[in-house]
Order: structure tokens, then C-alpha cells, then sequence
């Protein structure tokens, strides 16, 4: 059994799940494989800022809603640039509670809401320095390999 | 007997859960649920305790005979095992 069916399985039988975040894409709230979260069933349409976790083919991605459409949502990692579209049959649940640094929050933790209202806002400026770190870096390496 | 380095214990409501972090979590991608009993010999086996130990401190601790503190130890600690949560020290 993969890793996606193993999670949906047991959040149909126990009504929640554990597990350890692994990759980069949603720090710096989740660091890899450090931080743990707690996903429970969708009960109702998600909102502007959850945090669901989707099928993406055989994958589970744990991401953040941008924007709530008629028929799903924009999706995006909080370490990330690019825009997802997913649809409410791809959602399998979403973050309810989670362990960081081995303290607990809930996601009606103040703290934690205050950080995803700001982080989303300041998305664009976000965007705007990972391209100029970007391309500072190419530009970097292609002096680098000239002069080395 | 020595539980994995990685794994770590939390509560979750009423339920005890042992999830895997760091790089034990590219190998062990499930959950273990424990009932009350399991969490106590899980934080026996974590301090060091052995079986026999461990038996000894549930016995006491719930006023249960030593032979059913040590069956229940066992039964659990299979469990434990075959989920490969210890490693050889």
C-alpha cells in the first residue's frame, strides 16, 4: 500500500493523522522532517488560508489555499512561486493541529494566524527577491565559470 | 532492546501516537497508536528499563499481578517489533 492510500485509509478509520513533513516547500513554518502534523477529514468546503493535504497522482501534498474558486482551489506551498489548481475531489484533509519545535499549535493558534495571514500578503514581494536571489545566483555562476 | 533514534511520542487528545522525524521517517511513514498501557511501557523502555523492569514498574503502578503485567508487556512490546521500532544496541 503507497503512502497516499495509507493515509486515507487511516483517516477514515481513526478520523485523524499523524505524520512527519518531509521537503522544503512549506518553510519556514514546516522544516524537513522535523515537524509534525495532525490532518483531520474535510467536513465542510476549506477556506482562504487552511492548509490541506491533496493527491497530486500518487503523492501527498500538504499546501496552503490562496484562493477559493467555484469547483477548488489556488494552492501554494508557503515556500513556493507557483500556483496550483486543485480540486475538492484531490483534497483528503486538512491541517488541524501540529508539532513544531515540540511545541503544539492549533490552527486557531493566534500566532499561527496572524503568520499565514501575513505570509499570504506579502506573497508578491516574497516572489519578487526568490527571482532577484535567483537570478543574482545564475549571474554569479556564469562569472564564476568564466573567471575559474 | 532500544527504541529507534527519531521516533517520538505525543499526545493527541485521549490517544498516545509515535511517529517517526528526521531521517527514521524516510523508512517508517506510518503511526503507532498506544492505549494507556503501551504509553507507560514505552516510556519505560525509552528511560532504559527491560522487560523484566518494566513488568515490575506496571505491576506496581496498577496493582495487577506480575504475571499479567508480564504478559501484557510482551504482547505489546511484539507488536512494537514488528511495527521495527527497536534497533540492536
Amino acid at each position: 500500500m503507497n503512502d497516499r492510500l495509507a493515509a486515507e485509509q487511516v483517516l477514515k478509520e481513526k478520523g485523524f493523522f499523524v505524520k512527519t513533513t518531509a521537503g522544503i516547500s512549506m518553510k519556514p513554518l514546516f522544516r524537513d522532517r522535523c515537524d509534525r502534523v495532525v490532518i483531520k477529514p474535510v467536513t465542510q468546503r476549506l477556506k482562504k488560508y487552511d492548509v490541506p493535504l491533496y493527491r497530486r497522482g500518487d503523492e501527498l501534498v500538504l499546501h496552503r489555499v490562496i484562493e477559493v474558486k467555484g469547483d477548488g482551489y489556488v494552492i501554494c506551498g508557503d515556500n513556493c512561486v507557483n500556483f496550483e489548481d486543485v480540486k475538492d475531489e484531490q483534497i483528503i484533509g486538512v491541517l488541524s493541529e501540529f508539532y513544531r519545535k515540540n511545541k503544539h499549535y492549533s490552527v486557531e493558534h493566534r500566532g499561527y494566524k496572524l503568520y499565514s495571514r501575513i505570509w499570504v500578503a506579502i506573497y508578491p514581494v516574497r516572489m519578487f527577491f526568490k527571482r532577484v536571489r535567483g537570478r543574482a545566483a545564475k549571474i554569479y555562476h556564469k562569472l564564476w565559470r568564466k573567471n575559474g | 532492546m532500544k527504541i529507534k533514534k527519531g521516533f517520538v511520542k505525543q499526545k493527541l487528545g485521549d490517544t498516545t501516537i509515535i511517529v517517526s522525524t528526521g531521517e527514521l521517517s524516510r523508512e517508517f511513514h506510518g503511526m503507532i497508536e498506544l492505549n494507556e498501557t503501551g504509553a507507560e511501557i514505552w516510556d519505560c523502555i525509552s528511560s532504559g528499563m527491560n522487560l523484566i523492569e518494566t513488568a515490575q514498574k506496571l505491576s506496581e503502578e496498577y496493582g495487577i499481578d506480575i504475571q499479567k503485567a508480564t504478559d501484557d508487556v510482551t504482547k505489546i512490546v511484539n507488536k512494537m517489533l514488528e511495527a521495527g521500532v527497536f534497533e540492536n544496541e
